[in-house]
Parts: structure tokens; C-alpha cells; sequence
């Protein structure tokens, strides 16, 4: 037990000491702070994250199909608003706060309405969901086949951005009762109450069940302008206009308004079609497969590289020439494009990609463990060991191994910058897991959305911060093997 | 590396030429330099003879009965394989190769090195 703390003491001491002489070193003090910055960031990348980039939608119930997306494509970020002429932008707004209309005094604070010849007002129970909605009753007891029923149901809100925004979108989900002739339009209009826009497709609603519908202006900057034309008070109004011979019902639920503005989060959205995500929640989940595929990678390839290693450095004879000569025959051939027939051969996925690279990478420090290995076995405690009746695993455990183990932490940390550019590289050229959010991939699809020909000075932001982030990473560990190296590295220590 | 010798009154001035003839008769250029208090020897690798991409500098400090002998060659190869170990995606490997060769056969030289000066050393002291 004693013998056991003692060698505890010794190695927190061992450790201790080298501790003291990496804090030392500025660079490897560096390295370290950013690697340790970026796992904080991939670990807490759920936390830290407005949006998910795998599913960029938000968050609340749009029955009428996929939640809406985030944010408009290639939105400017939000700090170009405090950049000189920026004040004009547009922002993201969502003007209804209850779009379930779950309780009375959310309709009562939110809603407006009138009516001609039927009622309306809130319901509290018969909503889509069993909760609030608003109701409108229509009654023709006489059978008059001429009436009208006529209701009017809004919103007001102020637009308080110059500039128009990229694009709205309406949710509305309906239901209807005993009728063939309702028509519901939904507008936008200003303050005087004059329809801006309209949705050109009236809706005839014919059944007992709800319908939900989205309806989406597109980015059509000739509509938005018309829409909202100027900083002021605008409205969304939804209009129930009955005809017939029966008694109708008409609920209304789930009524919201998104408006997309041109600037959004702090480093703007991206360009991918559809669902446009955040590029700082990217970013920072990309953090998460950058230190994945590295850090596993570097650390199967050095497992790999010990072990030929050794079994090269130690056995020696025919087996570390065909070992040695196999490690030099990969040395010498430039990676990348075997990488990419292969990813292209095995399927794209993550697991592949980090069994390949580290397939690919053990070569180097196999060569350099079985230099360091031929050098240790001609020293005398070895020969002392087997003098004393040591088997050669005995050796290889006790006395090698121990000897080589420094260069695992160096080329562990020289190992990760290759995995991470490579895996970058594989990504950017589209040849990786499509749904896998990393860094390369945001390359790859800047590279392939169509703004690339636009001056660089539009778009920047989607482009460049993964490369900030790709460089910086691999400089980090890089630094900090350089560092380590000249502290762990005998052969340096020796040199120096 | 550094080794210290002391207490054998060795003639410096030969030990100096005992390294050159080392180094010669492996092949390197051999550069003396000479002042009061040290003795540098620069030896210079062939090319197409050796895979050693550095020089190596000797240096012998001291008096006769007290005197260091310093082993140094630069880092240069080590950068090289350090180079080609990132690089070898786009085809460093071969740096690399040839940056651990280089350091293979500095490690080999060293040991033959060292062990050649305490057979010399052994030699003038008991001359004396």
C-alpha cells in the first residue's frame, strides 16, 4: 500500500514538474488555452446555441407542416446595423406573442375584431388544441339566400425598420362548419387599415375538420417594399366572408405573422436552401466534429503507430523491414487523394472517415518509436533486465514502453491539426456525410451556393469564420506540440 | 551533449586532431577553429554521402586536466520531419522520411562519437 501511495507521490511530482516547465513555455501556454476554449465550446455547444443547426426551425406549434425557418438566406449580421447607414436594416420580428391564442386575455390583449350580420369573439375551448381560439357564428334563420356575413379579425403591430424586410410568412389554421361558400383572405394593411397585400388565393373551406396553411411572400423585394413601405403601424387582419342558407361556425387559430428581416444573430444566417441556419450555432457545433474526428483519429493512429512501433524497433530483422518498408511506402505517397478514393469507395460517413485517417497516419510515429525503440534495447538496463531472466513482454512493458511513452503525448498533439484539415478538406469537397454540420461542410456549401462569384465583401461572414476557426484550432495543437516536444522529446533534451 | 573529463592532463591540441580524423574518415568536411580558452571543430556532411542534413559542432573547453567536450547539432532535421509530419497529405511524408534518417544517423554518429573519445582519451592519458 505504501510502496503504491509512494509511486503516487512520484508521479504527481513527475507531473508536477513538467507542469512547471510547460507554463513556461508562452506558445504551449497558448495552444492549450485554445484547445481548452474549444471544447468548452463543443461541450456546451446545446447551452450556449440559440439555434440547432440540424433542425434550423423555431420553436412554438405550426401545424400546417415543418416548423418555419430561423431566419431569411444569407442574412447580413446583426452588428452591421451599428456600422455607419446600417440603422436601416430590418430585423427579424415576430409581432403575434400567443399564435396559439391559448388563453382569453392573450386574445383579448392581441386581437381586435368587427362583424356584420354574425358574431365574433374569442372561444376558450374550441381551439385546435382544445384551448382558445377565435369564433365566428353565423345565423340565417330566415334561409335568405342573399346574406352576408361578414367579419374582420386583426392584429396591430408596429414595423419600426426602414428598410423592407426580406420576406414574411403567414401561419393560419381554420376550421369551418355546414358550408360551401366561406372565403377567408388574409392581409397585411396599414394604418388607415388599406390592404398592403393580400394573399391572392381565397380559401373555400368545405368540411368539419381544421386546415392549416402557411403562406409565404418569398423573397421578392418588390413585395416586401409594397407591403411595408415605411417605419409605422401596420396590421395583420383576416377576413371570413359567408354566404348561404345555414347556420356556419368559423374558428380561427394559430394565426402568426413572421416577418424576416436582413440582419440576424451575430454573424448572420447562411445561404442553404430551405431551412437557413445560424452560423454561429454552426460554428460552434462544428466545433464538436473537428475535436471528434482529430482527437479520435490522432488517437487510434498513435495506438497503431506503438504498436508496429515496437513490435518493428523490437523484433527487428524481416519483420521491421517489411513493417518499416510499408510505413515509408505510405509516408511517401501523398495522402489526400488516397483519402478521397477511399472515402468515395467505403461510405462517407464520420466512423469511416476517422478510421482512414488514422490508417493513414500511424506511419510516422510507428518510425519514430521503433528509432527510439533500437536505440533503448542496446542500453544496459535492458541487457541487466534479461541478464536477470525478463521476458521480452516483460521488457517491452516495464522498461520500453515507458522510455517511448513521451512521444505519445507529442504526437498525439501533432497528429490532431492533420485529422482536422484533412477531415476539413474532405468535407469542403463535399465528399463528407452531408448531414454532418463541420466546418468544412460550411465551406463546401458557401463554395457551392452561387454567392461565391459575388464581391467577397456580401457574404465574408458565412466564409470566413470557419476558416478562422479550422486555423486557429490547428495552430493551437500545434503549438502545443511543439512545446511539448521540446520539453518531452530526449532527443531534443539531449540536443539542447 | 556534454562530457566532462578531469584530473588526466590530456594535450588538448591532439584530442582536437583525433576528432578530425574522426570526422574525416566518415566523410565530413572538418572546419577547425582555435582560441585561447576553446577549440571548435564544425564538421560538414557530404552530400550524397550521408542522410545527416546538419552540422555538427564540436567543442573543447578547458585546461588539459579539466576540461568539457560539447556534441551539438541543430534542430534542422528534426524541423524537417516535424514539416513533413503535418504535411503529409500533400506528399511531406517524404520530409519526414528524410528528417528521422537524418536523426537516425546523428543518433548513430553521436554514440560512435563518444565512444571513440573515451578510447582516445584512455590513449593520451596513459601516453603521458
Amino acid at each position: 500500500m505504501a510502496s503504491r501511495e509512494a509511486k503516487l507521490k512520484f508521479t504527481l511530482m513527475r507531473f508536477k514538474g513538467f507542469w512547471n516547465e510547460y507554463k513556461r513555455s508562452k506558445r504551449g501556454t497558448l495552444g492549450l488555452c485554445i484547445v481548452v476554449f474549444y471544447i468548452a465550446l463543443a461541450l456546451l455547444a446545446p447551452f450556449i446555441t440559440h439555434y440547432d443547426p440540424y433542425a434550423p426551425t423555431l420553436k412554438g406549434y405550426y401545424p400546417a407542416g415543418e416548423r418555419p425557418q430561423i431566419a431569411e438566406r444569407l442574412s447580413k449580421p446583426s452588428w452591421y446595423k451599428s456600422l455607419p447607414g446600417g440603422d436601416a436594416l430590418s430585423e427579424n420580428l415576430f409581432p403575434v406573442q400567443d399564435h396559439q391564442l391559448s388563453t382569453l386575455e392573450s386574445i383579448q390583449a392581441e386581437w381586435n375584431w368587427i362583424s356584420i350580420n354574425c358574431t365574433a369573439g374569442p372561444n376558450q375551448t374550441e381551439g385546435e388544441q382544445d384551448d382558445g381560439c377565435i369564433e365566428v357564428n353565423y345565423t340565417n334563420p330566415s334561409g335568405d339566400p342573399h346574406k352576408t356575413g361578414y367579419a374582420i379579425v386583426w392584429h396591430e403591430f408596429q414595423y419600426p425598420y426602414k428598410n423592407p424586410p426580406q420576406s414574411f410568412i403567414i401561419h393560419i389554421s381554420m376550421f369551418t362548419t355546414n358550408t360551401t361558400a366561406t372565403s377567408i383572405k388574409v392581409h397585411i394593411a396599414d394604418d388607415a387599415g388599406t390592404p398592403l397585400y393580400t394573399n391572392l388565393e381565397t380559401l373555400y373551406l368545405s368540411d368539419n375538420k381544421w386546415r392549416h396553411t402557411y403562406i409565404r411572400s418569398g423573397v421578392s423585394p418588390r413585395l416586401t417594399s409594397k407591403t411595408f413601405p415605411e417605419p409605422g403601424n401596420y396590421s395583420l387582419q383576416v377576413e371570413v366572408t359567408i354566404n348561404g342558407e345555414e347556420d356556419v361556425t368559423v374558428r380561427l387559430d394559430n394565426i402568426d405573422l413572421l416577418i424576416y428581416g436582413e440582419v440576424f444573430g451575430i454573424l448572420g444566417s447562411d445561404g442553404n436552401l430551405g431551412k437557413p441556419r445560424d452560423i454561429l450555432s454552426t460554428l460552434i457545433y462544428g466545433t464538436r466534429i473537428s475535436l471528434m474526428v482529430g482527437l479520435l483519429s490522432a488517437g487510434i493512429s498513435t495506438i497503431l503507430g506503438l504498436f508496429l512501433g515496437l513490435v518493428a524497433g523490437f523484433v527487428g530483422g524481416v519483420t521491421d523491414e517489411f513493417i518499416m518498408r510499408f510505413a515509408d511506402f505510405l509516408l511517401v505517397l501523398p495522402t489526400l487523394p488516397l483519402l478521397i478514393v477511399l472515402i468515395v469507395v467505403t461510405q462517407a460517413s464520420i466512423w469511416n472517415l476517422i478510421l482512414l485517417l488514422s490508417f493513414m497516419g500511424w506511419m510516422s510515429f510507428s518510425r519514430q518509436v521503433r528509432s527510439m525503440v533500437l536505440s533503448i534495447r542496446e542500453r544496459p538496463f535492458i541487457e541487466a533486465a534479461r541478464a536477470v531472466g525478463g521476458s521480452n513482454s516483460y521488457i517491452i512493458v516495464r522498461h520500453i514502453i515507458p522510455n517511448v511513452f513521451a512521444l505519445v503525448y507529442i504526437t498525439l498533439a501533432t497528429s490532431v491539426p492533420g485529422a482536422i484539415i484533412s477531415e476539413a478538406s474532405i468535407s469542403w469537397l463535399g465528399l463528407f456525410d452531408p448531414t454532418i454540420v463541420s466546418w468544412g461542410r460550411m465551406l463546401f456549401e458557401f463554395t457551392n451556393s452561387g454567392v461565391v462569384n459575388r464581391p467577397f465583401g456580401d457574404y465574408w461572414f458565412w466564409m470566413i469564420p470557419p476558416g478562422i476557426a479550422i486555423m486557429f484550432l490547428a495552430m493551437a495543437f500545434i503549438l502545443m506540440g511543439y512545446s511539448l516536444d521540446e520539453i518531452l522529446n530526449p532527443k531534443l533534451r539531449q540536443r539542447r | 551533449m556534454k562530457r566532462k573529463w578531469a584530473g588526466l592532463n590530456i594535450d588538448l591540441e591532439r584530442l582536437s586532431e583525433a576528432i578530425e580524423k574522426f570526422f574525416e574518415s566518415k566523410f565530413f568536411r572538418v572546419i577547425k577553429e582555435k582560441n585561447s580558452e576553446t577549440i571548435k571543430i564544425v564538421a560538414v556532411p557530404k552530400q550524397g554521402i550521408h542522410k545527416i542534413l546538419e552540422q555538427i559542432r564540436i567543442t573543447i573547453s578547458g585546461k588539459p586536466e579539466d576540461f568539457e567536450l560539447f556534441f551539438e547539432a541543430g534542430d534542422y532535421s528534426h524541423s524537417i520531419s516535424r514539416l513533413g509530419n503535418f504535411t503529409t497529405m500533400f506528399g511531406g511524408g517524404i520530409l519526414f522520411l528524410h528528417g528521422i534518417r537524418s536523426e537516425e544517423e546523428l543518433e548513430k554518429l553521436e554514440k560512435e562519437f563518444w565512444d571513440y573519445m573515451y578510447v582516445a582519451i584512455e590513449f593520451f592519458s596513459k601516453e603521458r
